[in-house]
């Protein structure tokens, strides 16, 4: 398993979804939508995956004060964004996980422990995460709450259709977007809301 | 065996039949189609009868996707959400056997397991629904080829030939109906030509039109089409009502029909009420004069009674007789219309229709030309006489065959055009006509109706019907007569009223093991060919009979 280029730590977890703060001087930052894994620090092939939900610059104290100010040089502007006590928070959605038996779409049997690292996917890792099985991941995307789902599933797609394309599986999009369809059906405001949200996000399926 | 899989069952019941989403486009199945559901050790075998277009949320389908959302996208949409459910009227079902070309399957093919059956139960959610193969023609309509098989169409969708059972088709009375113009006068030579030919009958065709035995040209083509005598030769009679009388002014009869007086019963004359605009007093004076004269004598002596008075009067003959003088000579005025018939006659020279019933004996068809005879009275009063008459014989030959002192008699078909003439509600108890469609089966003798206008022929009579061929019909009381006391009327309702105007039937009831509407064959001369091999015209008319067919060449 690669475990370079952790760039944040775990704050806090429940069995559907954990919240890890990072700091922003750290060189890959996840994005919205991101899929990112988190090894288990106990067990050397168990890793959970997950989706980033939300990204939060949270305030501290200090910061109000010099969002005050008249003008702020820009030795304060770089000091307060590296330097700050209080980190960004990402909200990541867990996803599945793997472990010797190879990938699930099921929830991890156990939670990441408190400050366990957090790692960005390579294109191949979300190719062999989300071409498992059956697209089982998406149920748990789907039934987020208080999150813009369709903003997160355009987002999502587009990247991971990337990701598959670069890996020879350029139907994946498709069969991803038939199997939202299927899963949504019964819904049909949520998703056609969806489904404009992917046309925006020009995703290509040729 | 080509499989083209259309859909998968997604509910449904025995009453009110299968339902299937459709996996292949909605164009490329039609209603009608006959198809085949495959489910564990069964196939039941159905006919579709609607289609409807789905959506899995009306607002799928209310909103043109396409223009709110990315064309692929919306593609992907449509196909999943909107959706053609085909309704299956299931009718008989099967046991799946062996492999067919292998030597379990030919013992197979001898078991009472492998014989097709009315649906009973239902397929499994999700069974793969398919048109049916040419394999599966074979096995619910048999072979085409086969003795006593008779081919009238094909299926619309991949041409199989379709062939109705001749030997159940001649078991119980048959009719064959559709609106003017949809071919029922051709389908029926079809039909009675495959009959005729098949020597499983004799057919007695009550031709009103002239059109049975030497053919006319179709309105619609221009073609001249050749007629049953002209192809059949020996094996058909033509007979023409009167002394000579030619048909289609020029082609002389086998034999002349006339009618002596003494064939005549009261019944035949209370039958002809409303065309002869008898009183309710008729029966009465009827009675008195049979009584007076005798059964065979009645006719002839009251048409000759003279008017005025004294003895041997019309007036002294009511009087003795307590009939009102003026009911009697009003009678007498009315039945002359009768008595001034050519056809008619105190004496034949030959006993005519002891003449059509030996032909027909004999194993020959008779094709009873009325020629310039077309009035309703005279179609009423010859057909009722001679079909009594062979009643009476057909009869009294069967008692004979189940007494053990003569033959089984030959199977007679006798068809009857504009039939609602001889089987309305009102006519229907006074005529042979329905007594044979109710009874004479087992006596060898069923109908042929053939009629445009099934809702006015009497529903007793239509329920008697085995087999039935419709062309289009668009009346709905016509729809409903034709489709009586069958299973899924409701379901078939639609697809009558939908038939193609021409060229397209609906196979129905006792000689087709389903429902099907077909394609009818052309009644052409690649029929004859198909029906009799190269033989241009039958050999003895073109030898023997050629001046007689052409008498002025």
């Amino acid at each position: 398993m690669n475990h370079s280029n952790a760039f944040g730590r775990i704050i806090s977890a429940n069995s559907r979804e954990c919240v890890a703060g990072y700091r922003t001087s750290e060189k890959e930052l996840p994005q919205f939508a991101s899929i990112v894994r988190i090894p288990v620090q106990e067990e050397s092939s168990y890793q959970i995956y997950g989706l980033v939900t939300d990204v939060q610059i949270e305030q501290d104290d200090f910061l109000r004060q010099i969002a005050a100010a008249d003008s702020i040089s820009d030795e304060v502007l770089s000091d307060n964004r590296v330097n700050r006590n209080i980190p960004i928070v990402i909200r990541i959605l867990f996803l599945g996980f793997q472990n010797e038996s190879g990938f699930s779409h099921l929830l991890p049997p156990k939670p990441p422990l408190s400050l366990d690292s957090i790692y960005l996917c390579t294109l191949s890792e979300i190719a062999g995460f989300t071409s498992h099985g059956n697209f089982g991941y998406l149920r748990h995307i789907l039934r987020v709450s208080n999150v813009p789902i369709a903003e997160l599933l355009a987002v999502h797609l587009r990247q991971t259709a990337i990701a598959q394309t670069a890996n020879n599986h350029s139907a994946w999009i498709k069969n991803a977007i038939e199997e939202i369809i299927d899963l949504m059906r019964d819904d049909s405001a949520g998703l056609l809301e969806i489904l404009s949200a992917l046309g925006d996000a020009d995703i290509s399926m040729e | 065996m080509e499989q083209k899989t259309i859909g998968y069952i997604t509910g449904g019941s025995l009453k009110t039949g299968f339902l299937v989403r459709l996996t292949v486009p909605a164009d490329e199945i039609q209603e009608g189609g006959f198809v085949v559901v495959q489910s564990g050790n069964y196939k039941f075998y159905g006919l579709i009868t609607d289609l409807r277009l789905k959506a899995s949320d009306s607002r799928f389908s209310e909103e043109k996707n396409e223009l709110r959302l990315q064309k692929d996208i919306a593609l992907l949409l449509n196909a999943k959400t909107l959706y053609t459910e085909l309704e299956i009227l299931p009718s008989l079902m099967q046991k799946v056997g062996p492999e067919p070309g292998t030597e379990d399957y030919a013992q197979y093919s001898q078991s009472v397991d492998s014989y097709p059956i009315p649906v009973k139960t239902l397929p499994a959610h999700h069974a793969v629904v398919r048109i049916a193969n040419a394999f599966d023609v074979w096995e619910i309509f048999g072979d085409p080829k086969a003795k006593a098989k008779f081919t009238v169409g094909l299926t619309r969708e991949q041409n199989h030939p379709i062939a109705i059972d001749l030997e159940k088709f001649i078991h119980r009375s048959s009719g064959i109906f559709g609106a003017t113009g949809t071919g029922k006068s051709y389908l029926t030579r079809l039909i009675l030509a495959g009959l005729i030919h098949s020597k499983l009958a004799s057919v007695l065709v009550f031709d009103m039109h002239d059109e049975y035995a030497f053919g006319d040209t179709s309105p619609d083509t221009n073609i001249r089409v050749p007629g049953l005598k002209e192809k059949l030769g020996s094996h058909v009679k033509v007979c023409a009502l009167g002394r000579g009388t030619d048909i289609q002014r020029k082609l002389r009869p086998d034999f002349d029909l006339v009618i002596e007086q003494q064939d005549i019963l009261p019944e035949d004359i209370e039958m002809l009420s409303r065309e002869l605009n008898l009183r309710e007093t008729t029966s009465n004076t009827l009675a008195a004069l049979v009584q007076s004269f005798g059964e065979k004598k009645w006719f002839k002596t009251f048409m000759e009674l003279k008017s005025g008075n004294g003895e041997g009067t019309l007036e002294s003959w009511a009087q003795e007789n307590r009939i009102i003088p003026q009911a009697a000579e009003s009678l007498q005025g009315k039945l002359s219309r009768v008595f001034n018939k050519s056809y008619i006659l105190e004496k034949a020279p030959t006993n005519c229709i002891q003449q059509i019933i030996e032909t027909l004996q004999s194993g020959c068809s008779v094709v009873l030309s009325f020629g310039k005879y077309e009035s309703d009275l005279d179609y009423l009063l010859v057909t009722n006489i001679l079909t009594r008459k062979i009643r009476e014989v057909w009869e009294k030959r069967t008692n004979d065959f189940h007494g053990g002192t003569g033959k089984q008699p030959i199977s007679l078909v006798i068809a009857i055009e504009e039939a609602h003439k001889l089987l309305n509600r009102e006519m229907a108890g006074q005529t042979s006509f329905a007594m044979i469609a109710r009874e004479m089966r087992k006596y060898f003798v069923t109908l042929l109706v053939i009629d445009q206008r099934p809702s006015q022929i009497y529903d007793e009579v239509m329920s008697q019907l085995g087999t039935r061929i419709s062309g289009w019909l668009g009346d709905d009381a016509d729809i409903s007569a034709v489709l009586s006391g069958l299973a899924g009327r409701e379901a078939l309702r639609g697809m009558l009223s939908r038939l193609q105007p021409k060229e397209e039937v609906l196979l129905l009831g006792y000689g087709v093991p389903m429902p099907l509407p077909v394609r009818s064959r052309r009644y052409d001369e690649n029929f004859w060919k198909d029906l009799l091999g190269d033989q241009p015209i039958h050999s003895t008319m073109k030898d023997a009979k050629k001046d007689w067919m052409f008498p002025d060449e």
